[in-house]
């Protein structure tokens, strides 16, 4: 019905409604402050710029749980439906796999307890993030609508439900923000042993941002960044006179070809590659690490020391600037369409411990307030069998009603937002989708979303794409 | 103001359906395509028909369906569909309704539902196209374009052309920003640039120099066509183009089973035939032909084929539907799911490759966006169908022909019959050799025991007693076989390994059995193709005969196909396919294959989304040229090469690709400058290798091996430097460099590469061995190789520059002399004439007649045969400072009266003097005071008389500056070299000219002088290791191909 009013106001007269309509879109966010002039792109480089307003976080860790974690089995505890286990839901379902629907109620078959303070429920299946519920708030209302693993990563990510080829959060943050670490990326990804998570690439594209915006992805083992050493005879010294002598050729290059983009982004990526050698290196080194901090991480067990690993270098590499971090699972190992009782526990195991290190030595070295913490999935799971009901039974996908949590960075602790449905299955009350995350991640960061554009093809894009997108106040501190 | 709106409301409405408010929706144009992405599936497209609510039709929504009427005229809030879409509770599914889309639907409920036809009386059950959706420009019949004249001023050249600058015209008129826009096209670009782009876009290697040279001298005015032509001939033109299309095809050397990832020992033979096609210019109609049924002409049986290579090119072409991943490789337990993912994945190649569509998205159901049943995918499956015949699969293993004649067989035979005969010989021989070692071993028991021992012996091993496997185990020297035979009969055992190998040779004669990977039916059988329920090959429904897609053709002229050609021994289907699609007016393939050439180059194509054409592809920039050109593609008989010429003869080609600074040409598809492109994967490593001349131009055969080195790092084996297309394409384990640079990883197929920046590839540019290596023999080509002279504009610059940066190791001379005992100074010193490769001296011939024994080597040499001729190596000081030298002296023999050495400076005479006969001197001289072009002789004598007077001699000189600091250390062992004639801004000119293929500036020249003089003075203060010039030149050499003028071509 907005279109026919814009359409009236637009046709009708030159004055009022010209007048009026410029209004309404400055106050939708489709015109820059500047009035009647397209918004400008900002510098496309990396450095450090100011933000729309205050910030209360400078950086962001996210541990991306690919696949979907069972909510009703971790954060959020459902009573009535462990009370109606193996009855037949009477409420509609939307399903994924139709084939193996299935209307039989399955209770969590793990213990839920009160922990901290606050006294959010967890589950024994994540005994070290039950510890440290004063310091997260768990999102127990997150929706996408979508029940497919894809189509809601690209939300998360991208910022529309099951579209490709857009900038990702970390890419429309590092183009807002710059980056304070000199010498390091402004976006880093690190990346599963067990490979590429699903989607792929597309977890850390630049869409049509150039790639300077684009996660740069360290390898799984060591060496993580490929080449980083230069050979033994061209390192110190030569190494910088080779480069002084690359720089004064590319600018002459340049020089005689004006605005080629690539060009300037290609010599950009010399000048962070150089940079990177001593910095990456620095930061990657976690042997510096006192025997302390790195059990804390779970770096002397197996079951948690390679997720450990990649923690604790996610908050080095924020010590040293980088802005957003994103740690990913091969495959999607929290998918647990069969063998919940088998499979769910495992991934618990490898990631529970490392995750709630990451928060308790960021709070204690202080950087837990300018730092924001996520960890979730792009969906959650139905809470009726997929298939028969049985002891090797697991969940569907469900993007109806999920949970994740978020901490640090202005984000309260202890606390318990939104509400599923009885049985957990949709998200009932203070309902969020990734877009009013989204918004809400921006805010913490200093940037409104409403506000952050970015030009391309005659078009401005912005990463909630004009959705109804909400700050959520109630989780700020 | 105004300009904003349109976008306020693309934003709004998405880009798909903007209706504007003085126009009431309608049910075809605006409402269907919304069903039919969210509703038809269940609601009258499918077989079933859910609630009983057919929404196909207006009057079929209006009667509704079990839970009443679907809609409500003129009462949006009251209808049904509406109340369920905004509930969410429709579509069921993950995608819903958005709100832009019900807002739509609404408005036509509110205006009285309206349809822009009357509607049929009837409507068959399942999917029908509308008009609307065949309304689609690509599903239109190809347009006879005429081509718009043209003045002389336009610079047009071609057809090509004109089509670019009417649309530049037609798009002028219809926008405001006209006055800011660029008009026509930028000049042409020079010469050398016209070639190297040409080189790198036909051959993908940069031109040589040799053709380089005949185009600029060529000033005829067919120069560039000449050059064009013979690129175009060049062989390596098939290897650059075959890259492309196997992008397409998704070939790889692996099956992608999985993370055993067998390989594909015959799949190279494809790549060859793609390669060998294009060199020949075989018209594509017929390469497309023989790549979809190659093996439905040649009539079977293929017995004795191998002499027949027509017949084996045919089938080898059937690669193409053999590239897919195929999971059946290993076997495994779910076969039949593997069995039809090679059929799903197959026609999504070829779909994107030929229909520039994304067929593969109505298997489960139909189309979502475009107007394709499933129906229609079944269809195109059942052409398919007989052979690669899911219900008797075969796996790649049973897919191989064997090339092995009759005569090869019957020769292989009585071979092996040989050699089995040679190996019972052997048997028999060795048995004999082995009793009668233990006889002899037997005989060094007492006689007593022999009878006992021998009996036990003589039983065969299961039927020995207790007693006597005891007996035997006792005494472990009589269990004597072939294997111990040697330590008994030494001689007996060699004459067995000689026989051995002689069987192993004979063996070896057999002819090696070749097999060729063929898609191709088996004789007879012929499974009938049923449409999946959802997809599900495990619900088979409904028949379908084979055929055409139904929007490929005019409204009620599908293409059907024949069950069986009765003419064939095969089914026929494919090839009645194939030879349909290529029949030159078929609306689809003409359009996809020549906007894929356009892509290649301009970088960009016609339709974006090259591989899909449909609604959620992108519209063509230029459909009427697309249409001329795929037409046009068939009038040349559907040669490419000839395509080539034409594209690349328009002056739309030949474009200048900088920037005009009073225009707008940052928009593409406007065509008014040439876009600057990066080199891809492969034309950066192959060009790298031609420049640093380690370039294999070794053509076809087998995929080079990858292996992983110890970081992880996936390279070509042994450091192969095959062109990147002959590498093998193991799809667990992409080569490193290539895929760093955007090289696809074959999921399916690759049907369009983009060009990233990122800091990995950075790394990978300084730091790589790869690089680093060929930068190496890149800078030992700079001095080797003949150097071009100077021009003469440039030739004082190089003088000046010659004496003011010398080349490294330049402080070193190597002559003889006399020296004057009175003031104590060297006299007439005279370089020396002759270089052995290793050595100084006077002439070829020691002595020589004139200078005598005179020789100077790395570690010493040998004295003249008087005082006059002192053997002197000489150093220049190349700035002030303080000198220190340490040295030996070394004697070896015991004739003669030894020699004498001395240090000599051309300012402070004498400083210091030794003698030695079969002795060791150490020649030190604390402290020299020298300035800049002081001279320092390190002169041996013959003492008295010339006999024996071989010598060691090195020194070590290490200068400081007034301060103490070190500024540089000379090894006369290390620093000693042969003749420096080529002047160090000449070395620098030949890099130049080798990397960039131009002359180097004179700013550049005086640059990389003084990068490279850096170099050498940091090297030389910190007395790095190796040969400190080509250190230097190795660092320049790399930077010039790291440098964005190698990396991207203008």
């Amino acid at each position: 019905m907005t279109i026919s009013r814009r359409d009236f106001l637009s046709t009708s007269a030159y004055g009022i409604g010209a007048f009026a309509l410029a209004h309404l879109m400055q106050r939708d966010g489709l015109l820059a402050e500047t009035s009647n002039k397209p918004p400008e792109n900002l510098p496309l480089n990396l450095q450090e710029r100011a933000p729309h307003y205050q910030p209360r976080a400078n950086a962001l860790i996210s541990l991306f749980m690919h696949g979907g974690p069972s909510h009703v089995d971790l954060p959020d505890e459902k009573k009535e439906l462990t009370k109606h286990h193996g009855s037949e839901y009477s409420g509609e379902v939307v399903y994924s796999f139709v084939n193996r629907a299935n209307k039989r109620l399955l209770g969590s078959p793990w213990k839920f307890r009160q922990q901290g303070d606050c006294g959010t429920n967890v589950s024994e299946l994540l005994p070290h993030i039950g510890s440290i519920v004063d310091d997260i708030s768990v999102l127990r209302s997150m929706h996408t609508g979508h029940n497919g693993h894809e189509v809601s990563i690209r939300y998360f990510h991208g910022g529309i439900a099951g579209v490709t080829g857009r900038p990702t959060l970390g890419s429309w943050v590092s183009y807002a923000l710059g980056t304070s670490a000199d010498n390091l990326p402004a976006y880093m990804v690190l990346s599963d042993p067990a490979g590429h998570p699903v989607d792929g690439t597309h977890n850390w594209s630049s869409g049509f941002m150039p790639p300077l915006y684009q996660g740069t992805v360290l390898r799984a083992q060591e060496p993580r960044i490929l080449n980083l050493d230069a050979p033994a005879q061209l390192r110190g010294v030569v190494q910088q006179q080779n480069l002084d002598f690359l720089r004064q050729l590319n600018a002459r290059h340049l020089a005689a070809r004006p605005g080629e983009a690539d060009l300037e982004t290609r010599i950009q990526s010399y000048e962070l590659a150089a940079a990177m050698q001593t910095a990456a290196k620095e930061a990657l080194d976690i042997s510096q690490e006192p025997e302390h901090i790195q059990k804390l991480y779970g770096l002397d067990q197996d079951p948690t020391r390679e997720y450990g690993t990649r923690c604790l270098i996610a908050r080095r590499l924020v010590e040293r600037g980088v802005r957003f971090v994103q740690l990913f699972l091969g495959g999607q190992p929290w998918d647990n369409h069969q063998n919940l009782r088998g499979a769910l526990p495992d991934i618990c195991r490898r990631t529970d411990k490392p995750a709630a290190a990451l928060v308790t030595d960021l709070k204690q070295r202080g950087l837990l307030n300018t730092t924001i913490v996520h960890w979730g999935g792009e969906i959650g799971r139905l809470p009726v069998s997929e298939g028969t009901l049985d002891a090797s039974c697991g969940r569907d996908h469900n993007g109806q009603g999920f949970s994740i949590w978020v901490a640090g960075g202005g984000f309260k602790g202890g606390m318990a937002f939104g509400e599923t449905d009885e049985v957990g299955h949709r998200a009932a009350k203070d309902i969020m989708t990734p877009n009013d995350y989204q918004a809400t991640v921006l805010h913490l960061l200093g940037l409104d979303h409403a506000k952050l554009s970015y030009r391309s093809n005659g078009r401005d894009f912005k990463l909630t794409n004009n959705a109804p997108a909400r700050v959520v106040h109630e989780l700020l501190r | 103001m105004s300009r904003l709106l349109p976008l306020a409301l693309a934003v709004l409405c998405g880009s798909s359906s903007i209706v504007r408010a003085e126009e009431p929706p309608t049910f075809e144009k605006d409402v269907r395509p919304i069903l039919k992405a969210f509703c038809l599936d269940c609601h009258g497209g499918g077989d079933e028909l859910q609630g009983k609510l057919d929404l196909r039709l207006r009057r079929f929504a209006l009667k509704g369906g079990e839970s009443g009427a679907g809609i409500v005229l003129g009462k949006p809030a009251e209808s049904l569909l509406i109340k369920r879409m905004k509930s969410g509770e429709m579509p069921p599914s993950e995608k819903k309704v958005s709100p832009e889309q019900i807002a739509i639907i609404e408005r036509w409920i509110a205006s009285g539902a309206v349809t822009k036809r009357d509607e049929p009386e009837a409507l068959p059950r399942g999917f029908d196209i509308t008009p609307e959706e065949r309304a689609f420009w690509f599903f239109q019949p190809l347009k006879d374009v005429s081509v718009p004249g043209t003045q002389s001023s336009d610079r047009s050249r071609t057809a090509v052309d004109a089509l670019i600058l009417a649309k530049q015209r037609e798009s002028k008129n219809g926008d405001r920003r006209a006055d800011n826009l660029a008009m026509g096209f930028a000049p042409d670009s020079d010469k050398l640039t016209l070639i190297r782009r040409a080189a790198f876009d036909l051959i993908g290697l940069p031109p040589t120099q040799a053709d380089i040279d005949a185009y600029l001298a060529d000033s005829s005015e067919h120069a560039y066509e000449t050059i064009l032509n013979k690129l175009l001939e060049s062989p390596h033109y098939g290897e650059r183009w075959a890259r492309h299309w196997l992008d397409v095809a998704g070939y790889a050397d692996s099956e992608g089973n999985g993370t055993e990832d067998s390989l594909r020992p015959y799949a190279y033979k494809y790549r060859d035939y793609v390669i060998r096609s294009l060199n020949a210019d075989k018209p594509f109609d017929q390469f497309i032909i023989e790549q979809l049924a190659g093996d439905e002409l040649v009539p079977q049986p293929w017995k004795d084929i191998s002499n027949a290579p027509d017949k084996i090119e045919k089938l080898v072409a059937t690669g193409f539907l053999r590239s897919v991943v195929d999971g059946t490789a290993t076997g495994g337990a779910d076969e039949p799911a593997a069995a039809n993912q090679v059929v799903a994945d197959s026609l999504k190649v070829l779909g994107t490759s030929l229909y520039g569509l994304t067929i593969g998205c109505a298997q489960c159901h139909d189309h979502r966006y475009d107007p394709i049943p499933q129906a229609d995918y079944f269809r195109l499956r059942a052409v398919f169908e007989p052979a690669f015949e899911t219900a008797h699969w075969r796996r790649p293993g049973q897919r191989l022909v064997s090339l092995f004649t009759d005569a090869d067989r019957a020769k292989s035979a009585a071979i092996e019959a040989e050699a089995q005969k040679m190996q019972a010989d052997l048997n028999m021989k060795s048995s004999m050799y082995v009793a009668a070692a233990l006889q002899k071993e037997l005989m060094k028991f007492p006689e007593a025991e022999r009878a006992v021992l021998k009996a036990a012996l003589d039983t065969p091993g299961d039927k020995r007693s207790d007693e006597q496997k005891k007996l035997l185990a006792s005494h472990p020297n009589l269990n004597i076989n072939p294997g111990v035979l040697y330590q008994y009969d030494a001689a007996a055992a060699d004459e067995l390994k000689k026989d051995g190998e002689k069987i192993a040779a004979k063996r070896a004669e057999k002819p090696v059995e070749d097999f060729v990977s063929v898609l191709a039916e088996i004789p007879g059988v012929i499974t009938p193709t049923r449409i999946f329920h959802r997809g599900d090959y495990r619900q088979p429904k409904n028949e379908v005969k084979p055929g055409d897609l139904t929007i490929a053709a005019a409204e009620g002229a599908r293409i059907e196909i024949a069950d069986k050609d009765a003419q064939l021994s095969t089914s026929g289907r494919r090839l009645a396919l194939a030879k349909h699609l290529m029949n030159g007016r078929h609306p689809l393939v003409g359009r996809v294959l020549m906007n894929r050439v356009w892509m290649q180059h301009f970088g960009r194509g016609i339709v974006e989304t090259a591989g899909d054409f449909g609604m959620l592809g992108t519209k063509p920039t230029h459909p009427e040229l697309l249409d001329w050109l795929a037409l046009e593609f068939a009038r040349q008989n559907w040669s490419l090469k000839s395509m080539h010429r034409l594209i690349m003869t328009s002056t739309v080609y030949r474009q200048s690709s900088r920037r005009l600074d009073d225009t707008d040409s940052s928009d593409p598809t406007r065509y008014a400058k040439f876009p600057l492109r990066r080199l891809d994967a492969e034309a950066l490593r192959d060009s790298v290798l031609s420049i640093s001349g380690k370039l294999d131009r070794t053509q076809f055969g087998p995929a080079v091996p990858v292996v992983e080195d110890f970081v992880g790092q996936v390279l070509p084996e042994k450091d192969s430097t095959r062109r990147s297309v002959y590498v093998q394409v193991r799809r667990s384990k992409p080569v490193s460099l290539l895929t760093t640079f955007d090289a696809p990883v074959m999921a399916v197929n690759c049907e369009r590469r983009i060009a990233s920046t990122s800091a990995p590839q950075s790394l990978m540019l300084m730091n790589s061995d790869f690089i680093v290596a060929q930068a190496g023999a890149f800078a030992a080509r700079v001095r080797t190789e003949p150097l071009p002279e100077a021009t003469p504009e440039q030739r004082p610059l190089i003088d000046r520059l010659a004496i003011q940066y010398p080349r490294a190791g330049g402080e070193w001379q190597f002559g003889y002399g006399g020296f004057d005992a009175a003031t104590k100074h060297t006299t007439g010193f005279t370089p020396l004439g002759h270089w052995t490769g290793s050595s100084w001296q006077g002439g070829a011939g020691v002595p020589d007649p004139q200078v005598g024994f005179v020789i100077v080597h790395a570690g010493g040499g040998h004295t003249g045969n008087d005082l006059q001729h002192a053997t002197i190596r000489r150093w220049t000081a190349p700035r002030d400072g303080i000198v220190t030298v340490a040295g030996k002296l070394h004697h070896p023999s015991e004739n003669g009266d030894g020699v004498r050495s001395r240090v000599i400076s051309n300012r402070s005479g004498l400083r210091g003097e030794w003698r030695a006969k079969k002795s060791d001197a150490a020649t030190n001289v604390a402290r020299i005071e020298v300035v800049a072009g002081e001279t320092l002789d390190f002169a041996t004598d013959c003492f008295e008389t010339v006999t024996s007077d071989s010598f060691g001699w090195t020194v070590k000189l290490s200068m400081t500056d007034s301060t103490g600091k070190s500024v540089g250390v000379w090894d006369s062992e290390k620093d000693f070299h042969g003749p420096l004639n080529a002047a160090l801004p000449r070395l620098v000119a030949q890099a130049w000219r080798m990397a960039y293929q131009r002359q180097a500036t004179d700013e550049e020249l005086t640059l990389a002088c003084e990068f490279l003089s850096r170099q050498f003075a940091h090297l030389r203060a910190t007395g790095a290791s190796g040969e400190h010039e080509l250190l230097a030149l190795t660092n320049l050499c790399q930077q010039l191909l790291i440098s964005n003028e190698f990396l991207y071509v203008d």
